[in-house]
């Protein structure tokens, strides 16, 4: 490439560079900015610089360190699940699957292409308590039905549920991904050579799909961390605190209460809490690939 | 020549065009899903055949009802010139400057609104502040108690009730006898081990439908407020722990699920039959009375809802709730949107609503011969409204509903006790009254 080639790229790539710092840059420093401030949106009272007083209250706030809990337990336990079940099925799918492929692979995206609202709608219905199917099915094989949305025990297991439900055929597009990556004649010498099915997947399955499970890992840790609608729509939180989670109180500290320095500052928590695992993974990534 | 003469023709016609649609349009924002808003419809032609003023009605949930309306006076985007205002807003609205004062335009036009026709209890609950009119009243909600008359009349139910509890089986007049029937009703009809008739019905989602249903008895074990004259939290007391605790024993009476349940959950239960009685808001009569959304048309009736005594005088405590109309502060069509309003609440849209089942403000239809032959039942109505209760007047009325509507869902699943709950509600509310 040219010098003059170059400097015509650099002239087509500033307007995205614009962009990203009208819409991304800006805003972010903004956001941090009003964090230190004792805004409210809706309230003619002056505003205030508070210093690290908003985040002060926030972790004095027993629904905050709550909220900071359960999404921790939610992003723990959906990630492991969706990956652990997705990588079982790409396996499968993989390994057995040979008719119908494409099928049957439209029919497993399915759930991720639908809009979260209508997910949430439609768990809602099938987690009533009285005339939801999934307590019908408890009912039949004579188990003791369950309040699901209702009961702080297992609220919070509901909305695991319906997240996995959702987000694990994604998990299992990318590892299939990875998989259609190896070469079939790879497999087949080392299978000529002797090697069990623990060795091949030891050897050498897991070396090539890992950077693909990473990727799913991250995203997938990125876009729990602020799940919001499946929880708006399901328990709003409750009941109790059993369900409350970051992104839910932020939204009620920002457009219920208006109290934008406080939200911002629990906006900030939120985006430090998922650059920390997304600097790690992807240290973890490079070192791999 | 000619051109000359067809462009000033285009320009004249293009001004003349948008200074009438300036003029003679008007954005209204309004809570969806009420049988209100469809009168509203089908009567907007009539409003604009007589005032000239089209109407560009937007209906929206009424969860982004008011981010919406602050949201856009504060960017000052003159985007609405008729705002729903929920009663448990008006304080905020007038306090923060979102809406203008109606008082000079209800003057100006007084013959026409008839203002004193409002019932007095509405009036303050949702148009009066300080003396000011900033809102006008156009939808009147009280609590009142629906229950089912086919199961309160069987002769077998009224013998072994009185069997039971030693009086007579009537809609309850307090709370004690309000759990003693929810306990009675709740069994198994049809013997095969599994409760299908249940008492009550609860609403408890939090925030607010945990708060309204939790306020109607904290009202009336305490006979006080939730904040005292100065708008200091007053209600972790003895007899508000002893209000929460009536509400969680209520639990065993209730269908599952209840702590997350909203009015949606609440009306398809007792429409369906799930339940001998139902704490809600009046508005939902004509959804019970409907063939086509309730298996118990015929089969219910509404009383007021239970109270306690207090030196012998029986309190109950509905909540009033509702809704008016209200002008931002950046309208741009500030006469044409009064216009609306007026006709909106006037006496002529109110009768054509109260026939159709809406719940409305003014006294002069509740008396209405006509309105009483079609729905005797407003006349509790209008009992319920004159006894009713007011929740919290405050600007941070939404963090205090928060709060304690918090405490009672966390209470009620037993995540804390009632006590715990209470006491960390009012240190919130206490941070949030200052």
């Amino acid at each position: 490439m040219t010098s003059r080639e170059i400097g015509q790229f650099r002239i087509f790539i500033w307007p995205t560079i614009i962009f990203i710092i009208i819409l991304t840059v800006f805003p972010f420093l903004y956001a941090i900015a009003l964090s230190f401030t004792d805004h409210n949106y809706v309230s003619s009272d002056q505003t205030k610089i508070v210093g690290i007083d908003n985040y002060i209250e926030l972790f004095q706030d027993s629904l905050f360190t709550k909220s900071l809990k359960n999404t921790v337990l939610l992003v723990a336990i959906s990630t492991f699940c969706e990956l652990a079940i997705g990588f079982t099925l790409a396996t499968i799918f993989f390994t057995y699957v040979r008719k119908l492929k494409k099928f049957i692979q439209t029919i497993i995206i399915m759930p991720m292409a639908m809009a979260p609202v209508a997910v949430a709608l439609m768990w809602k219905y099938i987690f009533n308590s009285s005339y939801g199917i999934l307590n019908y099915i408890f009912e039949s094989l004579s188990l003791k039905p369950i309040d699901w949305l209702g009961s702080n025990a297992y609220a919070l297991i509901s909305i695991i549920i319906v997240d996995i439900w959702q987000w694990t055929p994604f998990v299992l597009l990318i590892v299939l991904a990875g998989y259609e990556s190896i070469k079939r004649n790879a497999i087949d010498m080392m299978l000529v050579d002797g090697a069990n099915k623990l060795q091949l997947l030891r050897f050498l399955i897991l070396p090539r799909i890992m950077p693909f499970i990473l990727v799913a890992l991250l995203l997938r840790i990125i876009d729990t961390f602020k799940l919001f609608d499946i929880v708006y729509v399901l328990t709003e939180g409750g009941p109790g605190s059993a369900t409350e989670t970051l992104s839910l109180f932020g939204y009620r500290l920002g457009f219920i209460f208006f109290k934008m320095g406080l939200a911002s500052a629990e906006s900030i928590i939120l985006v430090l809490l998922i650059s920390v695992w997304t600097v790690l993974l992807i240290r973890l990534l490079k070192k791999i690939i | 020549m000619f051109r000359l003469l067809l462009s000033l023709l285009l320009i004249v016609l293009i001004i003349v065009g948008c200074s009438n649609n300036d003029r003679a349009q008007i954005n209204v924002i309004y809570f969806a899903g009420l049988p209100m808003g469809q009168v509203m419809k089908e009567m907007m032609p009539e409003f604009t055949k007589e005032t000239g003023i089209t109407v560009n009605f937007l209906e929206i949930p009424y969860d982004n009802v008011r981010s919406k309306e602050l949201t856009s006076v504060r960017q000052d985007q003159g985007a609405y010139d008729v705002m729903y205002v929920d009663d448990i807003w008006m304080y905020e609205y007038a306090k923060e400057g979102i809406v203008i004062p109606l008082t000079d335009y209800v003057s100006r036009d007084s013959l026409e609104v008839d203002f004193d026709d409002f019932v007095d209890k509405v009036v303050v609950a949702e148009s009066i502040l300080n003396d000011t009119i900033w809102l006008m009243p156009q939808r009147a909600d009280a609590q009142c108690l629906f229950y089912r008359t086919d199961l309160f009349e069987n002769p077998k139910n009224i013998s072994d009730f009185r069997n039971k509890y030693g009086y007579d089986l009537n809609p309850p007049e307090t709370w004690d006898q309000f759990k003693d029937i929810a306990e009675f009703f709740t069994r198994d009809t049809t013997g095969d081990g599994k409760i299908d008739l249940y008492g009550t019905t609860l609403t408890l989602k939090r925030p607010h439908f945990a708060f309204e249903f939790f306020a109607m008895r904290y009202w009336s074990f305490t006979n006080s407020q939730f904040l005292d004259g100065n708008s200091k939290p007053i209600f972790n007391t003895p007899g508000g722990v002893e209000a929460l605790n009536y509400l969680v024993s209520l639990k065993e009476y209730a269908p599952p699920g209840v702590s997350n349940w909203q009015h949606d959950e609440s009306i398809t239960a007792f429409a369906a039959g799930m339940t001998a009685m139902c704490p809600q808001w009046f508005a939902f009569y004509p959804t019970f009375n409907d063939p086509n959304t309730s298996t118990i048309v015929d089969k219910f009736s509404v009383a007021l809802v239970p109270g306690m005594y207090h030196e012998d005088q029986l309190v109950r405590a509905p909540s009033i709730g509702g809704g008016s109309f209200g002008v931002p502060v950046d309208s741009k069509n500030m006469e044409a949107a009064w216009e609306f309003i007026k006709f909106m609440t006037g006496k002529r849209f109110m009768k054509n609503a109260a026939m159709r089942g809406a719940i409305v403000t003014r006294k002069s239809i509740y008396t209405d011969p006509e309105v009483l032959e079609k729905h005797p039942i407003y006349d509790l109505h209008l009992k319920s409204l004159e006894i009713s209760w007011y929740r919290p007047r405050l600007v941070r009325y939404a963090e205090l509903q928060e709060t304690i509507g918090l405490a009672v869902s966390r209470a009620f699943v037993g995540e804390m006790s009632s006590q715990e709950a209470l006491k960390i509600a009012e240190e919130s509310a206490l941070e949030i009254t200052k």
